[in-house]
């Protein structure tokens, strides 16, 4: 909370969260589309197509050119040798800390779009929570994990 | 296996009795309508009854034949199965907890089921059950469990610590066994504390004599022991304001009743319809303008008794849970028993405790009393046990002293609050939505709907009151952290049970220096969280969380 982070996501994690937020609106925007073809056949209200449609161009432009760009500047994190802290939130901000010790297992992931752009996302697991690093590069993840399991593991013969 | 043995013989008939329970509906059918089937009077009915009484025993015995179980050197093992056949293995030491639960039927019968957690398998759901045994049996062998996990966790603590999994480890007799216990609890996503401080110190020779003769109950004498009285239980149920149970409850019988009339009198409703107006001609008569007036009070009084009703059926139902309330310890490990009809007690060890939470409904704050619950880690993640349900909040720190002496509780009234300038902070929401309801009903009824304002006076209120009750507190390693939702609520956690840290603020917390801490702990789904403290008051809390440039 009070120490600089020094890690920060891979800087295509912007382009990638873009792509994935423009497909899912594109497939939302189908869906309201076809419930306008709907409303037109059996004659129903409009209003409420019209209101969706607001809102599906509202939360186009939102997650697509601000949340994106928003996240990645604020995301932070950093491996200490016994613990993990990670900082993230654009309006509610959020320290977190794991402690090494703590963590069970450490689990890498990467969706189609994320691996178009070589990028994968870090799990942190511990007995009750799991701690999500998203848009790291694919390397950078396999490194990270490697760390962290290493840590986790000469933490827990000690303590 | 050495030495099988079955449950107790009442087993088939507990099992007869439940598989014509299953059935009930459908013989309570066919007894109604008796007079028509004819079919049932015949020689061949008869047989058919008889045929089906025979199916039924035969049905109860063979689960109860095929069923054994033996208590090894080393680990429990169950053989069951009619048509697939299992073999379930319990190794001792990773038992959690041993409970003997007696439901109504099997306490008829003065027989009790015993319950086996470990850690991971499905939440809710104990890994082994050997559901009818004779109740003192069933307490003897809860001391075994007990004993034997102990005795064989010594043991394991001697032996070299290999992180390898250890329940599928085919083992030979006389060996010590393997793996680290933390390891385990890790691996099955339970806890994280390594601690299993047993007594290491016995001899290894006393430990192969001790395991070797399991079939001897060990009669222990325990360090501690509480009953509860039956004035201070009622005191206990008077102030439990346990409504929400007592509603539920009512509930379900109405709707069950609604639907046995429906099946019994057909015609009930139509009936009662047919007499109400008359009556409701005679006494009011046709004078209109008393309607209104008659309806409300009339509701009213409804309200009054159906409340008053609520409130004595929670009483009622406070007794029957918490009756016969008794805790008591032994060396590190804890024992608590209650119920009336439901006899419901759990075993587990002081070390798995991963906080002490102490509970003030409102009426129990205002006259300095509380009910004391620890979070232990067992097959339900959501389990708070209750250590004592209503303590006076004075005693607390020499009864802590008692159950668990290395956990002295420090009470104290004054914490870090949040400022009065937080007050915006916890009132904003609640205060939006009770808003957004009044709108709604202006819509819905006009005039009428004032009334709801009403209702904001009373959250800003509730508000004030959460604001005032909440406060972190730090002192020799542990945290106490205290909220109010209805109930105050106060948490006493240690550093080594805390999995994360977690520090939150919104824009307008941030304008004003304020976070809200958030404290997740083992054992329980939600995090522990205060809202809007000081940042003063938080950074040593997170300075002594960080393991960073310090060791332990």
């Amino acid at each position: 909370m009070q120490r600089e982070l020094s890690q920060k996501l891979h800087p295509d994690y912007i382009k990638a969260s873009k792509v994935s937020s423009i497909i899912s609106h594109v497939v939302t925007l189908l869906l309201v589309s076809g419930w306008l073809g709907f409303a037109l056949w059996k004659d129903w209200t409009l209003i409420p197509v019209w209101i969706a449609y607001g809102i599906v161009l509202l939360s186009f432009i939102v997650f697509t050119w601000i949340v994106p760009i928003y996240e990645y500047r604020s995301f932070k994190f950093d491996v200490f040798e016994e613990e993990l802290e990670i900082y993230s939130g654009i309006l509610f901000h959020s320290n977190k800390l794991v402690p090494m010790v703590r963590v069970q297992h450490v689990e890498v992931g990467s969706g189609p779009i994320m691996r178009k752009y070589e990028l994968a996302s870090l799990s942190v697991v511990t007995a009750a929570t799991k701690h999500e690093i998203k848009g790291l590069h694919k390397e950078d993840a396999e490194a990270l994990k490697q760390r962290i399991g290493e840590l986790a593991k000469v933490d827990e013969q000690h303590d | 296996m050495t030495n099988p043995r079955h449950l107790s013989k009442l087993d088939i008939l507990i099992n007869f009795i439940k598989n014509i329970r299953a059935f009930i509906a459908l013989i309570v059918i066919v007894i109604i309508n008796i007079e028509k089937l004819e079919f049932l009077k015949s020689i061949w009915g008869i047989a058919a009854v008889i045929a089906l009484a025979v199916l039924n025993f035969v049905l109860s015995y063979l689960p109860w034949k095929k069923f054994l179980f033996s208590l090894e050197q080393d680990r429990l093992i169950i053989h069951r199965g009619v048509l697939k056949r299992e073999e379930k293995t319990i190794y001792y030491n990773r038992i959690h907890s041993v409970n003997v639960q007696q439901p109504l039927l099997l306490r008829i019968f003065g027989l009790a089921k015993l319950q086996i957690e470990t850690p991971g398998g499905t939440p809710g759901v104990p890994e082994a059950e050997l559901r009818v045994l004779k109740h003192s049996y069933a307490l003897t062998l809860q001391q075994q469990l007990k004993h034997l996990r102990t005795t064989s966790l010594a043991k394991k603590n001697e032996a070299v610590n290999e992180a390898s999994s250890l329940a599928a480890m085919p083992q030979v007799e006389g060996v010590a066994t393997t793996s680290d216990p933390s390891e385990q609890h890790l691996a099955s996503g339970q806890s994280t504390e390594p601690v299993q401080r047993t007594e290491v110190d016995i001899e290894e020779g006393a430990l192969t004599e001790r395991s070797s003769h399991v079939g001897e109950p060990i009669i222990e004498e325990p360090d501690y022991r509480f009953k509860i009285s039956a004035g201070q239980l009622l005191k206990a149920s008077l102030t439990s304001m346990n409504m929400n149970v007592a509603i539920i409850f009512l509930l379900g019988i109405y709707s069950f009743a609604d639907d046995v009339l429906e099946l019994v009198f057909p015609d009930l409703y139509d009936q009662m319809l047919d007499v109400f107006p008359s009556l409701y001609d005679n006494v009011v008569g046709d004078v209109s303008q008393q309607f209104s007036a008659v309806t409300i009070f009339v509701i009213a009084a409804i309200t009054a008794v159906v409340l008053g009703f609520v409130w004595l059926l929670s009483i009622i139902l406070y007794l029957i849970k918490f009756g016969d309330y008794q805790i008591s310890r032994s060396q590190e490990q804890l024992s608590v028993s209650y119920g009336l009809l439901e006899k419901k007690s759990f075993i587990f060890d002081m070390n798995k405790v991963q906080a002490v939470i102490m509970d003030e409904n409102p009426l129990r704050q205002w006259l300095g009393f509380a009910e004391l619950r620890v979070q232990v880690i067992t097959s339900n993640a959501m389990e708070q046990l209750v250590i004592h349900p209503f303590v006076r909040k004075k005693d607390i720190p020499s009864i802590m002293n008692e159950l668990m002496p290395d956990r002295p509780l420090n009470l104290r009234t004054q914490l870090h609050a949040p400022p009065t300038t937080s007050y915006r902070m916890y009132a904003m929401l609640p205060t939006l939505l009770v808003l957004a309801i009044c709108g709604a009903a202006a819509w819905l009824w006009k005039w009428n709907a004032l009334w709801f304002l009403l209702l904001i006076p009373v959250v800003l209120a509730w508000t004030w009151l959460c604001m005032r009750s909440a406060g972190v507190w730090l002192e020799d390693g542990e945290l106490v952290l205290r909220k109010r939702s209805i109930n105050r609520v106060t948490y006493f956690v240690r550093r080594k049970h805390i999995v994360t840290l977690g520090m939150k603020t919104s824009p307008m917390q941030r304008k004003r220096q304020l976070r809200t801490i958030n404290v997740q702990v083992l054992g329980s789904v939600f995090p522990y969280r205060v809202k809007s403290i000081a940042d003063e008051h938080l950074l040593p809390i997170w300075q002594w969380y960080s393991r960073s440039g310090k060791k332990q």
